[in-house]
């Protein structure tokens, strides 16, 4: 059973978060060792599994990164192809706020990446459908394509992280 | 014994417990209507022990023998208390047992472990809640693995089952029942006498689900009075100087009135002549000069709440509770307005509302209550060390529990059977950063090139939040041979002599308390009896006399020895003895009174 199956979502990037809340929170109703009044290993392992599974959906990084996974796509740590505009900017963006590390700059850096991180959504968005329809070689490249479009929304979520803890 | 179970909150300065009654959390009281137990203890120099308000009264009086605040010990090792000690007038030190350390407090001649002492508070809070075999204990949410494992040994030892451990800021949230709200983010600020913790929670249709945590281990009432005490010493020109034990003690239950008192008047006098012998009688403390004195630890508390709420990614919060003693002080309500920007709710008693909630969660565990569930988080991420002294984070804090996670590990060189990982509790990125939970040896891999090996390391942390570690070889499906050192704490070994000693000394003390008795009476008989002989002189027979020096030689005999039931046997045959003799002489006596005294003086005397 994968993770969309253990909380009956629709598997896929376009998770509705509303439904995965719902779903997790009565999944946790029916196997967390307080309902069920047991703490026994095989309680507990099934309980983790949910809390990992909403953990891992609600995330978009993390959602794309099991999707990927599931359809066979290579993981991070052997594939660190990312595009080369993207480390450029992240670069920029960072000395950017060594320089002038100011409410101003902060802001203006934080609208920006989360724009980029919007822009990488909608593509994963787009080629996880686009997955369907394709086998061979085709898919293969499409594999590739999320694989480096992941590894760009990793560092604009680290980057964005950083900003905000930052402020 | 009782059948339902207790929730207890043993805190730093008060401990309780409660239940639920007709459906109404309710804490446990004693007959004057008091709910808290100090949560001290008083060892007097013949070991016998005194536990809450009787042990109170000997802080100042016995102040090396009396310990307060263990919460603060349990689960620490001494590296973490330097910044401690100095303030602490009794003994601890700490045993060395391989990796492992344990703080030891020495106090009458003994040395007690901080889960030890805990489960005497915890005994004390048991009995008056009518000896619970099941209870729910709640921690500080900032608590690592260490201090939740030794708060749970201490309710083992105390001779508890411990069904959960449990946050205090999500108990209470239990306790307001705030389920009422359909949806909505709840803040709790929880300031009590040792820890401060601020956590964010959703509240969903009954389900309660941490967002996030924040605390210190270290900051509370005790660090407000500590500060007081520093103000009293300069205002009196007594900056620096060492301070008898029984001072310190006695300066610190003034200033915790002081402070009280202060939450209530804008200034009041300190009673300096109760704790030095020279100087002024009293002193004028104000409100605003306890306010800027505690400030910068209240503004730590409010750069928690910061992080908490960022944190949680939530951007306001429906609901603030106050919780703990601390949280009645002015300047700290005023300030938690501010931040959150809504009055705080603080309808319900902020020293009894823990355990309130923690009763509440006996409820839900008995399965009474199917509408309400919580979910909890890690408060610290947990990891294990790598190469090059950097953490491999396995669970993020903030991590819904329970929550699992696997990691693969390999040898370094061919033919290697076994892995030491180090495992690590904190935020930092070196490991000397962090907090070592223990050493974790893996065994019986089997030899193979390096980097050959797949051992997959599990991570299992329970609805506790305590950790196990568990592992297996992925190439031959072995489970390996797992052993965890801890760092620090009791082995379970260790617990169970505990709850055993706990037992065996109830009776050894008991026993040594009735001997003691019993020899001071045969001794003050025995003197009693030998006056009585000379005031006889010769009107006691021969055969009298055999009698009665026969006896008096077999009492002596037994009253070298410790046999309490032949020393209570050769006492009441010392006594057959005597009574005739005593029964004699006071006839003779009473006949020499009477006569020296006139009719009209023992009328007098009524």
């Amino acid at each position: 059973m994968d993770f969309f199956q253990l909380l009956a979502v629709p598997k896929g990037f376009g998770v509705d978060l509303t439904l995965l809340e719902a779903n997790f929170l009565a999944a946790s109703r029916r196997c967390h060792p307080d309902f069920v009044g047991a703490d026994s290993q095989e309680v507990l392992l099934q309980s983790a599994m949910v809390n990992k599974a909403y953990t891992t959906l609600k995330d978009p990084l993390g959602r794309g990164e099991y999707l990927l996974r599931l359809e066979g796509g290579s993981t991070g740590e052997s594939s660190r192809v990312v595009d080369p505009f993207v480390l450029e900017e992240i670069m920029e963006a960072r000395g950017e706020l060594d320089q002038n590390p100011t409410g101003g700059t902060r802001k203006n850096l934080l609208e920006m990446t989360a724009n980029r991180m919007k822009n990488h959504q909608e593509q994963l968005l787009n080629r996880f459908r686009k997955l369907e329809f394709l086998q061979g070689l085709a898919k293969a490249d499409t594999l590739a394509e999320i694989r480096q479009t992941l590894n760009g929304l990793r560092y604009y979520q680290n980057l964005f992280r950083d900003l905000f803890q930052g402020a | 014994m009782h059948d339902e179970i207790v929730g207890i909150d043993l805190g730093t300065t008060f401990s309780l417990a409660a239940y639920v009654r007709d459906g109404k959390p309710q804490p446990v009281r004693d007959s004057h209507g008091t709910a808290l137990v100090p949560s001290v203890v008083s060892i007097a120099p013949d070991g016998s022990m005194t536990v809450g308000r009787a042990a109170l009264d000997q802080r100042v009086e016995n102040p090396q023998c009396t310990i307060f605040s263990v919460k603060r010990l349990l689960g620490r090792s001494l590296a973490d208390l330097k910044d401690e000690l100095p303030y602490l007038p009794f003994q601890v030190t700490e045993a060395v047992d391989g990796e492992r350390h344990v703080l030891k407090i020495k106090a009458g001649g003994r040395e007690f472990t901080p889960e030890e002492i805990s489960a005497r508070i915890l005994s004390q809070v048991r009995t008056m809640a009518g000896n619970p075999s099941r209870a729910v204990i709640t921690v500080p949410a900032y608590f690592n693995d260490n201090q939740r494992q030794a708060t749970r040994d201490a309710g083992r030892i105390a001779g508890l089952q411990v069904l959960r451990i449990v946050n205090e800021p999500t108990a209470a949230a239990l306790a307001y029942g705030l389920d009422r709200l359909r949806k909505g983010t709840i803040a709790i600020y929880d300031l009590g006498g040792g820890t401060f913790d601020c956590s964010v929670l959703s509240v969903s249709d009954g389900v309660f689900k941490v967002l996030s945590t924040r605390g210190e281990t270290h900051l509370g009432g005790d660090d407000f009075d500590k500060a007081l005490m520093l103000l009293v010493l300069k205002k009196t020109a007594r900056e620096g100087l060492q301070l008898r034990p029984r001072d310190l003690q006695a300066l610190r239950r003034e200033v915790e009135k002081t402070k009280k008192i202060l939450s209530l008047e804008d200034k009041t006098g300190i009673a300096l002549r109760l704790v030095f012998a020279d100087g002024p009688a009293t002193l004028e403390i104000s409100r605003e000069e306890l306010e800027n004195a505690i400030t910068p630890l209240v503004e730590k508390t409010i750069q928690c709440c910061r992080e908490a709420l960022r944190d949680s990614g939530a951007s306001e919060v429906e609901e603030i509770i106050l919780v703990g003693g601390s949280s009645r002080i002015p300047l700290v309500q005023r300030q938690v307005e501010k931040f959150f920007g809504r009055k705080p709710l603080c309808s319900l008693n902020p020293d009894e509302v823990v355990a309130m909630g923690a009763a509440i969660q006996g409820e839900i565990l008995a399965g009474k209550r199917k509408n309400l569930l919580l979910l909890d988080v890690v408060p610290l991420s947990l990891g294990i060390e790598t190469l090059g002294g950097t953490v491999c984070q396995l669970i993020h804090r903030n991590t819904t529990i329970p929550a699992m996670a696997t990691e693969r590990f390999s040898t370094g060189v061919d033919n290697q059977t076994a892995i030491i990982l180090n495992i690590v509790q904190g935020e930092r990125e070196l490991a000397k950063d962090c907090k070592t939970l223990g050493k974790f040896h893996l065994s019986g891999i089997s030899p193979m090139l390096a980097q050959y090996p797949q051992v997959d390391v599990t991570f299992l942390v329970d609805a506790n939040g305590i950790l196990t570690v568990s592992a297996k070889e992925a190439r031959s499906g072995v489970n390996t041979s797992v052993k965890v050192e801890p760092g620090s704490g009791l082995t379970k070994e260790e617990v169970e002599t505990m709850v055993l000693d706990s037992v065996t000394h109830a009776r050894e003390d008991f026993l040594e308390r009735s001997l003691i008795e019993l020899s001071t009476r045969a001794r003050m008989d025995l003197n009693h009896g030998k006056k009585l002989l000379v005031s006889l002189g010769e009107t006691i027979s021969a055969e009298e006399n055999q009698r009665v020096s026969q006896c008096v030689e077999e009492l002596e005999k037994e009253l070298n020895g410790k046999d309490l039931e032949k020393l209570k046997a050769a006492l009441a045959k010392y006594q057959e003895a005597m009574g005739p003799l005593a029964a004699r002489a006071m006839d003779s006596a009473a006949r020499q009174y009477l006569a020296s005294k006139s009719f009209e003086s023992l009328q007098s005397l009524g």
